[in-house]
């Protein structure tokens, strides 16, 4: 299977990976076999080349049905996957918004975990540095909200 | 990372999160408050409702009537100081979910009054129109949150149509009775009604909050351990203390 990413990178891939991709697979069947390049144009090659990594190293597990989210928990990352994840955080957005457009649950899953993990057990300003969030409460709003905070209104 | 996710992945990530964290999140900017703290966007409670569900390990009561999903996880699991002095040492807190109030004992005595002292300024009809403290039942004599107290009585006189708030006015009310005055009798029969309501409601009040207050108690101190301590610290506070109640 060829993609083509943004900047028009070729990409061959193992129509096994390719299918790890609900929007692939869906387009694959659709189309049947064909030489044409799928054009992915939301995703740049150095991310496509990362979700290729992902899926060649996941290409055997079994297909998670998307109702099974009985036991949400972010931390039952693998090794690999969490060394997989350890990218500067624009990388692991755009792979984020690659993993939805292209539907591959697994891999949004992995990357919002690791997203839920960093924001867990930090203050609202230790989380604005993590993510580098500017403040846009005015004071007089930042008291209303510490108010808002302790249901401080009267009854 | 406001700017560059769609508000439903930042809806997934707040899929792993513990209502603690959702809690900082909310304080974090504009768009994560809309995102968190409306009390009538579906999608906020869901999210809070989903965090409630994973997160807390005891299996928990939808919130009572009227109160928004993040209230709800703030009373069981957030909130962590004395509403008045800031205390912080868990052991000195409690819930009294009556009246939706953490805070300490101490607090608790201050911000209170006994039957005793209100039994000469309040007709007992009107104290039977209060929410009574329910905790510790070791308690010796009934008390009333002055607050409560308070709203209670203002909105008894404005019924009356007398705003001034203080408590001898009330006194004169029983003898009320006897007169002829079709006026008076209106007023007197509006007065019953609220009376009679108030008690319906104060006892409505007092059962949701039983039954609340004691999976709050299973919620929050999750160990066995902690549950006995509590008992025994209490009772050696109140028996310490006893003077004073």
């Amino acid at each position: 299977v060829k993609l083509t990413s943004s900047e028009g990178t070729e990409f061959i891939i193992d129509r096994k990976v390719a299918e790890k991709s609900v929007l692939l697979k869906n387009m694959l069947e659709d189309v049947g076999e064909s030489d044409m390049a799928i054009p992915l144009p939301n995703v740049t090659g150095p991310i496509l080349n990362k979700v290729i990594d992902y899926c060649t190293h996941h290409r055997d597990d079994p297909f998670v049905s998307q109702e099974d989210d009985s036991k949400k928990v972010s931390d039952d990352i693998d090794d690999w996957d969490a060394e997989f994840c350890k990218v500067d955080q624009g990388t692991l957005f755009e792979l984020i918004l690659s993993a939805n457009y292209l539907d591959i649950k697994p891999l949004l899953d992995l990357t919002c975990k690791t997203v839920a993990n960093m924001i867990k057990g930090k203050t609202p300003d230790e989380i604005r540095k993590t993510f580098n969030i500017t403040n846009d409460f005015t004071p007089e709003e930042e008291e209303h909200v510490r108010k808002e905070n302790e249901w401080c209104e009267e009854r | 990372m406001a700017s560059n996710l769609p508000s439903e992945i930042i809806i997934e990530i707040c899929g792993y999160l513990h209502p603690k964290d959702l809690y900082s999140l909310a304080s974090v900017s504009k768009n994560y408050r809309s995102l968190l703290w409306s009390e009538t966007s579906n999608t906020t409670q869901e999210i809070w409702k989903t965090s409630r569900e994973l997160y807390i390990n005891h299996k928990t009561f939808p919130p009572p009537d009227g109160m928004c999903e993040q209230k709800y996880c703030w009373l069981l699991v957030i909130v962590d100081e004395c509403k008045f002095c800031g205390e912080r040492e868990r052991f000195n807190l409690n819930m009294h979910w009556e009246f939706q109030l953490f805070c300490c004992w101490d607090c608790l005595k201050q911000h209170s009054i006994s039957y005793d002292e209100l039994k000469d300024k309040v007709p007992e009809i009107l104290i039977q129109c209060l929410i009574r403290i329910q905790q510790p039942a070791v308690l010796k004599t009934r008390r009333y949150l002055v607050t409560n107290v308070f709203s209670t009585l203002a909105q008894f006189y404005e019924i009356e149509g007398n705003l001034d708030v203080n408590f001898e006015c009330v006194e004169y009310e029983e003898n009320e009775e006897n007169e002829e005055n079709v006026d008076e009798e209106r007023q007197l029969s509006k007065k019953e009604i609220w009376i009679q309501q108030k008690k319906a409601e104060v006892e409505m009040i007092l059962r949701i909050a039983k039954k609340y207050k004691l999976q709050h108690d299973l919620v929050r101190y999750e160990n066995r351990q902690e549950r006995i301590e509590r008992i025994l610290r209490r009772c050696k506070y109140y028996k310490y203390t006893s003077t004073l109640n």
